[in-house]
């Protein structure tokens, strides 16, 4: 089911131009893209503060925005909750009254802010006025702010982005048990794998203002992973299949072989681990008698330089992106090239849990 | 100080008419400010001069124009007169609409300057917490320029004291019903031995200037202090 149709299209004076289509049902989809993708100016288009030259947006099937008819709906008539990444709090106004500034779009639904700040953990600075607040209380407060409106949709760009463990994990639990119990769309900007894993169940890939990727997390997370997307620059992620419990622990399936896994499976979400390209070995021939436990069959994709490391991006044969770092010597010797064949070998002692285990 | 009857008069006159004048300036000039400061509209180029215009051109010019409108034959004073029975001409009224007029500029100059000062994203925030425009203008808008709005008041009023040759024009010099300071010190250096009512005439304008800009300053201090991260 759509709730959310966005098409936006505009051409910046930088020269920028954003064209970006895509759809999305109820629950939480992550929007990944490198910085200038134009993730902030879709959800600032969503919100209604940025009027693109042709836009077409429809929220449960209710027209916001309309080159074609010249419908523009104000920000206060789009029922949106929107919790920025500077948290904007009013500094005029102490802590309880930018609460009390949110003017909900259903009162039945929206939480009483006692309770709110409560689960949120800022009730204790409800008589401080945002000067005073740490950047994790702020963002915090602009969250609570966003969830009192009781939106249809709710906009969510880095929203917990300074906060620390574990408080993070909490207001993580709050934010995705609130999202599940009104069962209403929500767009999440982040380069956080937690935040994703707790929240997410589709993934948006934005790439130069232009829509590349809208699928499942377990599909389209590896490509964002590889893309270097996430904070913590290009990573592997393989998606794991069928955990088992065996006498000496977990195992799963990871293409038509069993690996083992350092930790259980949690029972949210797609299961998946991750290497660092470092630690992915490529073979043209047999490589036998190497205790390399996982070995996966690919061809080169590419290989190029990133920030000076030279790396070959290669496509497994099970459908995953993986990247491996090599040497020159090695590019070179094993004349890796776009189609060249190539055995991946990993230690299983490499790969790291990433979401989908505790 | 010891003042005159007619000292303390000309002294009442004077704060009535800027106070009014003030007064009645001030919602268009905050409208005007914020449409200037934030709103692109064809003729926005037409409307900052026109709202400029009587700071440069010579107030009596001004007074002669609020004459020809506002005057019992004139467009608008003619109806005002049949409608309403409100006369301007040679009226306090008139010298508060005059002194308003020429002191307009300085309140809009000062909280358009205000109001551009404003991050737009606290006012972005705000609307997307269910707010219109004019709730925003407000509740986020102006209470954060409020140093700039205050400042502009303040200026305006300080100008309204010291205005003199549209007032003159327009409500005339008459004792006790329109001749605020400006006028009763030019009366007294016109009049044989006035010197010294004039000195005390003057003393009074420069402190009620010093005063109002200290209690400026001072409400400027206190919404510095609030503001501060």
């Amino acid at each position: 089911m759509t709730a959310l149709l966005t098409h936006c299209v505009h051409r910046f004076a930088s020269g920028f131009s954003l064209d970006a289509h895509f759809e999305t049902g109820p629950g939480v989809t992550a929007l990944f893209g490198p910085s200038g993708s134009g993730k902030t100016s879709i959800l600032s288009a969503i919100a209604g503060l940025f009027r693109p030259s042709l836009a077409d947006i429809r929220l449960n099937g209710r027209q916001l925005s309309s080159s074609a008819s010249g419908t523009w709906l104000a920000p206060n008539q789009r029922a949106i909750g929107v919790a920025f990444q500077e948290p904007r709090l009013l500094p005029h106004l102490r802590v309880r009254d930018n609460l009390r500034a949110a003017k909900p779009c259903d009162p039945a639904r929206a939480p009483p802010i006692e309770v709110l700040a409560r689960d949120l953990r800022i009730d204790a600075i409800l008589d401080q006025y945002p000067a005073t607040l740490s950047g994790g209380q702020r963002q915090r407060v602009s969250l609570a702010r966003a969830l009192l409106r009781a939106p249809q949709l709710l906009l969510l760009d880095e929203p917990l982005a300074a906060l620390e463990q574990p408080l993070r994990a909490h207001i993580l639990d709050v934010l995705a048990r609130t999202i599940g119990q009104w069962g209403i769309p929500a767009l999440l900007v982040t380069h956080q794998l937690d935040e994703v894993r707790r929240l997410a169940s589709r993934v948006i890939i934005l790439d130069r203002g232009t829509c590349v990727a809208n699928g499942p997390v377990d599909e389209v997370l590896p490509k964002a992973a590889a893309a270097g997307l996430l904070a913590q620059g290009p990573v592997n992620l393989l998606h794991l299949h069928d955990p088992r419990q065996d006498d000496l622990g977990w195992t799963a399936r990871l293409g038509d072989q069993r690996i083992r896994i350092a930790s259980a499976p949690s029972s949210e979400g797609p299961l998946f681990v991750r290497c660092l390209p470092h630690d992915v070995l490529l073979a043209t021939g047999p490589a036998d008698g190497l205790s390399a436990r996982i070995r996966l069959r690919a061809a080169v994709r590419d290989v190029v330089r990133q920030a000076n490391v030279p790396r070959a991006f290669v496509l497994l044969d099970i459908g995953q992106p993986l990247w491996a770092e090599v040497t020159l010597d090695a590019i070179h010797d094993l004349a890796l090239a776009p189609g060249r064949k190539v055995t991946c070998l990993i230690k299983s002692t490499a790969l790291e849990p990433a979401f989908g285990a505790r | 100080m010891l003042l005159s009857p007619a000292e303390w008069q000309a002294l009442r006159i004077s704060l009535q008419v800027s106070l009014v004048a003030v007064a009645l300036g001030l919602l268009p000039a905050i409208a005007i400010a914020w449409l200037l400061a934030r709103r692109a509209f064809p003729g926005r180029f037409l409307v900052q001069t026109l709202v400029n215009l009587p700071l440069v051109i010579p107030p009596v010019v001004t007074g002669y124009l609020l004459l020809i409108a506002l005057g019992t034959h004139g467009w608008l004073g003619s109806r005002l007169h049949a409608w309403l029975g409100i006369r301007l001409v040679f009226d306090w009224k008139g010298a508060a609409i005059a002194s308003g007029v020429v002191a307009f500029p300085l309140m809009v100059r000062a909280i358009q300057v205000g109001i551009e000062s404003v991050d737009p994203r606290f006012e972005q925030a705000h609307r997307t917490l269910g707010h219109g425009a004019l709730s925003t203008l407000r509740r986020v808008t102006l209470p954060l320029c409020r140093h700039a709005v205050i400042a502009g008041a303040v200026l305006a009023f300080a100008r309204a004291l010291g205005e003199f040759g549209a007032t003159i024009m327009i409500a005339g010099n008459i004792p006790g019903q329109t001749r605020t300071i400006p006028l009763a010190i030019y009366t007294a250096l016109e009049s044989p031995g006035g010197d010294q009512q004039a000195w005390r005439l003057v003393g009074i304008s420069i402190i009620l200037a010093a005063g109002a800009l200290a209690a400026s300053e001072l409400m400027l201090a206190r919404a510095r202090r609030r503001l501060a991260p």
